[in-house]
Formats: C-alpha cells, structure tokens, sequence
C-alpha cells in the first residue's frame, strides 16, 4: 500500500464520518429550512398586527390575491397607519410614548433607502408556486405559514417539500370526487415545474 | 422516397445508418490520467464533503420590497401594452409583455391594421437588443464619454458657427414612420439656411415609388392588397421574407392559402433567379437569371397590350411569360403583378400592367399607399456627391448605417464631412467614425407614433426607463434646435393638431388618445387615389446575357438588412430556405455546381468584373436556383456594433451600385475561381434525419375539389401497445395547416424568447446540438433543377403513448393528464434515452451551461419558465406555463377557460395562422373542428404512438400535378415536378371565376 492510496482511503473515511456526523445532527432533508427564524431589521411583531389587532393578512399582503407572490408590503403599507401611529403598542389613549423602532421605520422610508428584510419562506428550487389560486381556493395561509398571527418572530413552520404539497392536493381531490365533483387540484408536475 | 431534405440525402450519399458516435467520445485528458477506481475514490470525497455540507448552510436571502406601492403593477402579474415594432420600417403593432417592470416577450397586436397578430422573426428578438451588452452606455465626443450637456454644448457653438455661415447640414436616416420624429428633424434642420433631411433603405424601394411618380404623378407606394388577389405574379419579390411588409403581406397571402378558407384559394406564381422564401411558397416557379427579369416583364407587359420595345428572351421564358399573360387576362381586375426590382423600366412596366388589367382599387391601393418604405437613392447619391465635395459641414445618422451598408463611395466622401454624428444604439460602423454620439434610447424605451399605412395611426409606448445615459431622438433634435420638448409632449401636440381633426369616431381629443393608446392603432380618412397618366415606358430594353454567371443579392429572414446582425438568435436562425446558420455563403443551382466542379461548403471567389472587391465564400448548393446565377446575401460581414455579428459571413454590399440610378447589384457578370479549401457550414438541413419516411404530405387543388375525402391518408394508424391514458377536463392538440404556413420562422424565434432557449453557437450548431424547440423542416419534391418545397413545423408531438416516457429510467419525463409529456428538469439525470427513442428528434440536450453570466441579457428572461442547466434534456412544453396563467386567470373568474384563450407562443404570433391550438374535450372548440378536416394527417402515424400535433396536408394551386391521370391524382402523395404551362394555368383559372 503506498503512500498515496492510504491518503486517499483516510479522505475517503474522514468525509464519510462528515456526512454521518452531519446527518445525526440534523435529519431533515436537503434545503428544508423549517424552524428558521431570522432577526430582522426591525422587529415586526406579526402577533402584534396580526393576532392582537386582528388585521388581515391581505391588508398587508394585498399580491397574494391576484399574483403568484404574496408579496413583501412596501414601506408605504406601513406608513398608512404609522404616519400618525408612533406610540408603543398598549399605550393609553392620549399618552405620548414613542416607540424607537417605529422611528427606525419612518427614518428609513422618508430617507427613500427600505429595508433588506430577510427572506425566510423559501421554496425548493425549480417550483412555481401561485399564492393566487390557493387564495382563491380559500386555502388559509396558516396551513403553509403556521399561526403567524401567533409569531413574535416568523420562523419557518414548515418544511415545504413537494409531499406536504401532495398530500394536500390529493386531500382536496378525494373531497370534491367524494362530493361529486371534478378534482381542482392539479398533481401533474408542469403544473408547477416548468 | 419522393421526397428528400438536401441534396446529400437525394443523391444517397448521406449515409443512412450514421455511426453512432460522429466524433471522438469527450473524454478529457484529465480524466485519462487517473484511473477509474481513483476517480470514484476522489469522487467519493467531493460527495461526502458536499453532503456534509449541504447540510449545515443556510442561504440567507435578502427581499426588498418596493418603497412606495407602484400603480398597476403587482409584483409576478404580467402587464401588457400595445406599442409599434421598431424592428424594421414596416411599423407592426406588438403587445409587450413586461414583468416587474422589464419587457420580456413580444407578441403580434391582433388590433393593428398592418399586421394584425402576426410578428416575424426580427420582430420577436427586439427585447434582446434592448438588454444588450453591446449597447452605448452614453453620449460620447470624440471618442470620450461625456454628459449631454457637454455634448449640447459643444454641439451648439458649432451648429451656431453653421447657421451664421449656412453650411450645409444633413440628417440621414432610414425610413422614418413616425410623423412627430420627421417634423422634429425637420425643426432641427429648419434652423440652417440649408438643411436636408434624406432617407435611404439599404432594401431600397426608391424605384418603386419613382415608377409611380411616372404613371400616377406622384412618388408613392401602393398598399398591395394581397387578400383581394386571386392570381399573384411575384417577380424577383420576397414579399413574404423580406420586402416591404412581410407580415402584412403573409397574413394577406395565407388568408387565401388552402381549399377551405372564406373565398376560394389564390394562385401564386414566382418568377425569379434565387430560391427566395416567397418562391418556396409558389404554386409555380419561374426560374430566370438576373439579366432576364427585365426583358421577360417587357414581353409580359407587351402581351397584355403595352406598346414598347421588347428585348431579347428565350423561348421557353417567352412561352412562360406568354402563358402568364394569358392567366393574368383570366384574372383581369382580381390579380396582382408584384416586383422586387429596384429598377425603374422594371417597376414602370409593373404598374402600368397593373393598372391596364383593373387592379388598381381592388388589389393595387394607391389612396392609402404605403409609407413603410421611403428612402430615396437619387437623394441619397447627390448627398454622397456633396458630401465628396466638402460641401457638407455636418451630418447626422439616425438608424443609419452607411458606411456599413452603402456603396464605398460613402465612406470615401464620409471622411470629408467635419461634423459626423450618429445617434446609433450600437457603435456600429459608421458611429466608430463619427465626431459625434449622441445615442437614442431603444424603442421600448420611447414614446413614439407611427403611420405605416396612410390613414393608419399608431402610437408606441415606453416600457420602461431608459436603462442607459441615452436620450430620445425626437428630444436630442429638439435640444439642438434650442425648443426643447419631451418626446410624449411632442406628440401628444401633433396629434392634437394633425392626427385627431382626421377621424371621425370620437368626440374629444383625450379619448381618441386614451383610445388609440390602448389598442395601439386606429384608422383615420383615407385619402384620394391619383390619376394614372399615359406614358413611353422609361428607359430602353437591356438585352438579357446568355451566358456567364450572375449576382443576386438578397436578404435573409431573420438578418435581414443586417441591423440587427449583432443578435445572436438571429443569426442561429436556420435559414427558411438553406437551413444554414451563422453564415452567409455563395448559392449555386446543382448544375452550376456540378459544371464547376464544387460541393457544399468548398469556398469559391467571385467578384463582379472590374469591381475592386473579391469576396471567398463557401458554396451552398441550392436546388431550384438558375443556373447562371449566383446569390449572395447582406447583412453579413459586420465589423463593429456588437460582438455576435463579428466575423460572421462577408458584407456584399460593396457589390451594389448606384449605375441605374438605383441601389442594385453591380449588373456586371461575375468572374468566378475556385477558394482553396473548404469549410463546415453550420446546416441544420439533415440533422435528425428522418430516414425517408412519408413525412409531408402534398396534394393539387383540383382533385381535392372534386372528392375532399380524397384527402385522407389511405394508411391507417398504427395499433397501440398500451392502452389509453385517462385524461382529465382538458386534452391539449395542435393543428398546423401546411398550405398556410410560409416557412417565415417568426415562431423559432417567438418559442426560443417565450421558453428561455438558449443559443449555442455556430461550433455547436455544427456538431448538431442545436436548442431549438420548434424546428421548421423544409421538404423538396420533384426534381433538383425544379423542386417544389413545403415547410413543416416539428416540435414536440406529445404523443400519448410516448416513447420518451417509457426509457426513463428516472421518470423525468411522465404523461399528464391534460395530454402533455412533461419534461421535469430537476429529476433529469441526463441520460439521453429519451433523446434516442423519440422518433421526431425534437428533444435538446444541455451539453453545456449556456452563458447567462451577464446581468443585463438575464433581465430579458422569462421568469415563468426554469433556466436549464448542463446536463438536462429539454423540449417544446406546448407552452404549459402560458396554459397554467389561462387556467388559472378563468378559474380565478369563476368561469370555464374559452377556447383560444390558452395559446403557445408559436401560435400566437404566427402571421399566416398556420397554428391551431386548443382542448379536444370541448366538441365546439376549433381545434375539434380542424381535428375532422379530412387533409389531417400524422406523421409517423404507422407507429401508433398518437401524437398531439397533427398536419394539414399542403395543396397546391396548379402546376402540371393537376393534370396527372385521375387515379393518380385521387390520393394525396408527394408530388412530382412542377413544370410551369399555360395549359394548366387555364384549367385552374375556371375555379376562381370571381
């Protein structure tokens, strides 16, 4: 045995030993980043919006009705109530308590630059995705985004693979059949990889 | 075998059993050196690491929304807008497709007059020119970049220097459609005691319009109504390639292609040297040299009554232009004599046959003629004069690029010229030697308006904002005139004034605007046809030369002038004809070639006799060319203005002159010498050979009248092995109707925008690995002196029972159940199965990452459609993402999709409407309709594989087929020699008895 083959034998082992190592760590699969939960560069509370004062998704997210994004609201989304809304959540009626981060927000819009938020919703690659038709098919966002109107931070609940898809689709294909009704939900692939 | 794809294949000398690996199998030496057992140990490594890896990264991705909510566009939602084509003169009407604010696609604007849905190859390639590397980033003086000011200013002390002494300024352009656009130009030079604005086409039609100056008194050309003719003459006229209108002109033509359409079907007759496009699409060709044109329109025009003197003809020709003379007086008031001659005799007698057989007002318009082509040699040769002189102090360029494309004697005289300014996209020939950049934005960055047709007003909108430090014409010269006005307020304050007290449908202005803005034209008065004037024919007869060889240049389809030479879908565009890329080349009849000794591909010398340039090009030999001539085409040879268009071919413009008074090929006879060696023209002609199987199916007019039935293929289908596959609410099926299609490749390139199909390059176009989903096949029949030609798209079939689907050995390429095979780039693993047992060879394979490196050419992708990358195998998808947006937007409105609402690219933009497309379920939809047309026919039905796509068998108008004995001519078959004769031209003449 030379020296060469022993070398190449040990690499051989050591990135084996990686990759069972890497596995015990984490047993998901490739590119699911369900649990990731980013800070972002203000700390937008969707309990806050969402949950406690109950706006509606589609306020905010007005593309997901009619676009296959969802879409990040514009700044401007925001400025319609924080133009005059600066105060701490909770803040009793009258009371000036201005809130640090709300100033961030109003700093960043009125000096035209935005925010670089961090995208943590991401598909596998090579998929279209409509929000549009599920919308439409009163499908809730909750049932891929999780309780978001519960999330101080929004983390990733999903693993959002092509089986949770599947699975869903074929749900709602067995409801309509067994209600008498054609299968809306499509599970030929060019239906969203092409 | 009858019918045959090159003249290899003809003559059996492509072999048919290939082996199976051409070259050498690409083993680096790389992987030589190691031996297999260590490759998969150090492979091992490399996979175990990446494992590892891969599992721990985290990609963290930024998203920026948007500031400010824009109005109307929604992140992912297509806009579109109506705007005119500025691809060429013609001035189509195009809806632009824009995604997140970028143009990504073009398609035809059903609503505009000229071309009414249809877009051409050139037309579909614009959005790359606008993200185009090779573009000008900004104004330049001498070479250096500087700001507009600067360039203003530098610019006004000289123009203020010419004013006071009134030097001689001139603004040369091509054809300029856009009235606004004149009449800023024309400000501009109104500010000099001598200012000139001259326009000149490298494809002039100056005679055309001059002959009309004879007969009619008045500098015009006519707006030919093809639609109303039922006997076409076409005479040196690519009408449906390159001349004048081509997509106005092919909706026309196929409007009257085939048996069943509203009114009976038109007969078309080519008389001309090279095989052009429009010859391909004849029902009879007549094929003559170059000097022969003239003197057989003379003895046409002197058999329908003309007095003049006639020069010397053949006697066959004599008896072709006899016999065509005698068809026309069948049709008399109904036909259309056609010429592509910039030759004033020529067009001369062209109108007046015209007008003495009554086609003025039914196919010959002269009240609303044509202003798509305007250029005029006679001013444009008195510039070049002046400008040898040293009489001209400043000239500015505009779409112009003449030291590229007009005779030497431009550049010559250009250097005199103190002041040189270009306001080219490109640095292109002529702007490397100018003073002066002053770059226009691309025209989907303007506002513009156009009127292509008297009486028909368009309006071109900006999609976006200028991408560049460029600036609008229509502002540049306003600058320079010191009335400074933006591009949108100048127009708008023309139409106000000029366009709108023309029309009569609206009430105020804005709404006409509003209007005409949304659907992109609209039509305003006509005006009065001028009075036809009796005359001596101009010129005298020139004798036709009997011997030697001749030049013909020509334009190609998809480079057309060579404009837009620099774009490299264009030159990978197959020619219709030749199927060649990248190059252009010297066509020869096999005859010629024959007698001179020359194959495909052996370069030849040729240069016209005592013209100083000699130009090597390979040899393509052309069935169906003269004899004697020799055809060469322009727009090769480009030496500056982007890097695609380099070293591409040879320019042979030098060879056109000014000796008639008209740009035209040097009419001297051509010395011919033999290159040394030979090179591999990157053909697509017999890549995927079908191995002489009936593939095309053709048939005469006459028996089809007699029994349709007749038409339907005697062979039955083949049985399947499997069975039927469930289908769901939709079954997705094209039709393509061979009589209409013209071979125009307007959707090769539509397809290739539309899908994200890369280009690969003339090397690899050479070893075959072409990525053109659609490919156009183009058949010969008949003899080679003499063949008749059909084009037949070939895309994915979707066959039912696929053979694709079945080798897969990792199911990347499964059935859907709307009838599609899906191709699913992220389960391909490259194995090329598919490729080897799909009978069609329409699969492609990514043998390499296709560059995208550049940032600016990737906003020109479609982002509906998945980038492939090395190593995937792809295919025509019938455009699925389109059919899933249809799908989607009916469903979203709570209604069922319309028939003709899904709709692939191909069909879309198609401008003879060869294709049909739609869902076989709905028993009401048109393509249920066409799928019971008994011309339908599948090809390599025998195999019972059931594909989707199916054809129109081709019928032809005539030709010596019609008077085959009845049991032969019952069945459609490939058909034999189409010779030309009165006596069949008579026995159809009593069909179109109108």
């Amino acid at each position: 045995m030379n020296l060469r083959t022993v070398a190449i034998t040990g690499a051989v082992a050591l990135g084996a030993s990686l990759m069972i190592f890497a596995l015990s760590l984490d047993t998901r699969l490739l590119g699911d980043q369900s649990g990731y939960k980013p800070a972002q560069p203000i700390p937008y509370s969707h309990a806050l919006h969402a949950g406690e004062l109950k706006i509606d998704c589609l306020f905010c997210h007005t593309a997901a009705e009619t676009s296959r994004h969802a879409g990040i609201p514009p700044l401007s989304t925001c400025m319609k109530c924080h133009e005059t809304v600066t105060n701490k959540a909770g803040t009793p009626l009258g009371k000036s308590d201005p809130s640090p981060e709300i100033q961030k927000l109003r700093e960043t819009y009125t000096s035209g630059r935005g925010f670089e938020w961090v995208r943590i919703h991401r598909l596998p690659a090579y998929v279209e995705f409509p929000h549009s038709r599920h919308i439409q098919a009163g499908v809730a966002c909750q049932s891929c985004h999780g309780e978001v109107q519960g999330m101080e931070r929004v983390e990733q609940a999903k693993a959002l693979t092509m089986g949770e898809c599947l699975t869903c689709h074929r749900e709602e294909n067995q409801k309509q059949q067994l209600a008498g009704r054609l299968p809306q939900a499509p599970a030929d692939c060019s239906a969203c990889h092409h | 075998m009858k019918t045959w794809k090159s003249l290899g294949e003809r003559r059996g000398l492509v072999r048919i059993r290939k082996p199976e690996f051409d070259e050498e199998l690409p083993v680096g030496e790389s992987v030589r050196q190691i031996s297999r057992r260590d490759f998969f140990r150090f492979s091992g490594i490399g996979f175990a690491a990446g494992l590892a890896l891969g599992c721990k990264s985290k990609v963290v991705e930024k998203a920026m929304p948007y500031l400010n909510a824009q109005e109307g566009l929604t992140p992912g939602v297509a806009q579109w807008y109506a705007t005119v084509c500025g691809g060429c003169s013609a001035g189509c009407g195009v809806l632009a497709k824009s995604r997140d604010g970028r143009p990504i696609k073009l398609e035809g604007n059903p609503d505009h007059p000229v071309s009414r849905g249809g877009l051409c190859a050139i037309g579909q390639a614009q959005t790359r020119g606008l993200y185009d590397e090779s573009r000008l980033r900004g104004p330049r003086v001498d070479g250096k970049d500087v700001a507009w000011p600067e360039l203003d200013g530098d610019l006004a002390q000289r123009f203020a220097e010419l004013r006071a002494s009134g030097a001689a300024v001139r603004v040369l352009s091509g054809t300029l459609t856009s009235p606004t656009l004149k009449a800023s130009i024309q400000a501009f030079l109104g500010t000099f005691k001598d200012g000139r604005l001259v326009q000149a086409d490298a494809f002039s039609c100056a005679a055309l319009a001059g002959a009309y100056e004879r007969t009619h008194g008045q500098k015009l050309i006519p707006r030919y109504r093809l639609e109303e003719a039922d006997l076409i003459i076409g005479i040196e006229a690519d009408f449906l390639g390159t001349w004048i209108d081509p997509v106005g002109f092919t909706r026309a033509y196929a409007s009257r292609r085939g048996p069943d359409r509203a009114r009976p079907m038109s007969k078309h007759i080519q008389v001309e040297s090279g095989m052009s496009l429009t010859g391909s699409n004849a029902d009879e060709r007549v094929r003559l040299a170059p000097s022969e044109v003239l003197p057989f329109l003379e003895t046409l025009a002197q058999r329908l009554g003309l007095a003049l003197d006639v020069g010397a003809l053949s006697s066959p020709l004599m008896a072709k232009a006899e016999a065509i003379a005698h068809a026309l007086e069948q049709h008399r008031g109904h036909g259309l004599v056609l010429c592509g001659l910039n030759d004033l005799r020529a067009q001369e007698l062209c109108a007046r046959i015209n007008h003495v057989l009554g086609h003025e007002g039914s196919t010959v318009d002269l009240a609303n003629p044509s202003l798509q082509k305007q250029g005029d040699d006679g001013a444009l040769e008195a510039l070049v004069r002046e400008m040898s002189q040293g009489k001209v102090a400043a000239l500015v360029l505009l779409g112009s690029n003449p030291l590229y494309d007009q005779p030497v004697a431009f550049a010559a005289a250009f250097g005199k010229v103190p002041i040189r300014i270009s306001m080219a996209l490109t640095a292109d020939e002529s702007a490397a030697q100018c003073t002066h950049l002053a770059p226009d934005h691309h025209w989907l960055e303007t506002w513009r308006d156009s009127e292509p047709l008297t009486g028909t007003v368009a309006l071109g909108q900006p999609l976006l904002n200028s991408l560049f430090n460029t600036r609008d014409a229509v502002e540049t010269f306003g600058a320079w005139s010191g009335r400074p006005a933006s591009a949108l307020q100048a127009i708008q304050n023309r139409w106000k004034a000029d366009v709108f007290p023309r029309q009569k449908n609206m009430g105020d202005a804005d709404s006409f605007w509003n209007a005409t803005l949304q659907k992109g034209a609209a039509e305003v008065g006509a005006g009065t046809a001028p009075r036809y004037q009796e005359g001596r024919v101009e010129g005298t007869t020139r004798a036709a030369r009997t011997a030697g060889y001749e030049l013909l240049l020509y334009g190609k389809v998809g480079i057309g002038d060579g404009r837009h030479a620099h774009l490299p879908f264009l030159q990978e565009l197959p020619d219709p004809i030749t199927k060649a890329t990248w190059d252009n080349y010297v066509q020869i009849s096999p005859a010629a070639a024959a007698r001179l000794g020359l194959e495909q591909g052996d370069l030849l010398r040729v240069r016209p006799e005592g013209h100083p340039l000699e130009l090597e090009l390979p040899v393509v030999v052309q069935p169906g060319l003269d004899d004697r001539t020799l055809a060469v085409a322009l727009g090769y040879g480009r030496t500056a203005g982007g890097k695609a268009g380099l070293g591409v071919g040879k320019n042979a413009y030098p060879w056109r002159t000014f000796s008639t008074g008209f740009l035209a090929a040097d009419p001297a006879p051509l010395q011919v010498r033999k290159g040394s060696g030979r090179i591999q023209l990157a053909c697509t002609q017999d890549h995927h050979s079908l191995e002489g199987r009936e593939l095309v199916r053709e048939m005469a007019l006459a028996p089809y009248l007699r029994d349709p039935a007749s038409a339907r293929p005697h062979e039955p289908t083949g049985p399947s092995v499997y069975g039927e596959h469930p289908h769901g609410q939709h079954r997705w099926a094209m039709v393509i109707d061979l009589s209409a299609c013209t071979g125009c490749s307007g959707c090769v390139v539509g397809c290739q925008m539309e899908n994200n199909i890369p280009v690969v390059g003339r090397d690899e176009v050479a070893r075959k690995r072409e990525m053109h989903w659609l490919r156009i096949d183009r058949y010969y029949t008949g003899s080679e002196a003499e063949p008749g030609v059909v084009h037949q798209p070939m895309m994915c079939q979707q066959c039912d029972q696929a053979p694709c689907e079945n080798v897969c050995p990792v199911l990347a390429t499964v059935h859907s159940e709307e009838g599609l095979n899906q191709q699913v780039y992220n389960r391909c693993v490259g194995t090329r199965y598919c490729a080897n047992n799909c009978p069609y060879k329409v699969r492609r394979f990514n043998w390499w990452e296709y560059p995208h490196q550049s940032e600016l050419e990737r906003l020109g992708l479609n982002p509906d459609v998945t980038v492939r990358s090395r190593g995937v195998m792809e295919k025509c998808s019938f455009c699925v993402q389109r059919l899933m947006v249809a799908k989607s937007t009916a469903k979203s409105e709570g209604r069922d999709l319309k028939d003709g609402e899904a709709l692939p690219a191909c069909m879309q933009s198609c401008p003879a409407q060869a294709i049909v497309f739609g869902d076989v379920q709905d028993p009401e939809s048109r393509i249920s309709q066409v799928m019971r047309d008994p011309k339908r026919f599948l090809v390599l039905g025998e195999l019972g594989i059931g594909p989707a796509v199916s054809y129109l068998t081709k019928i032809r108008n005539g030709g010596s087929i019609s008077e085959a004995s009845p049991h032969e001519a019952s069945r459609a078959r490939p058909t034999g020699g189409l010779a030309i004769d009165g006596g069949a031209t008579e026995a159809q003449g009593g069909h179109h008895g109108a």
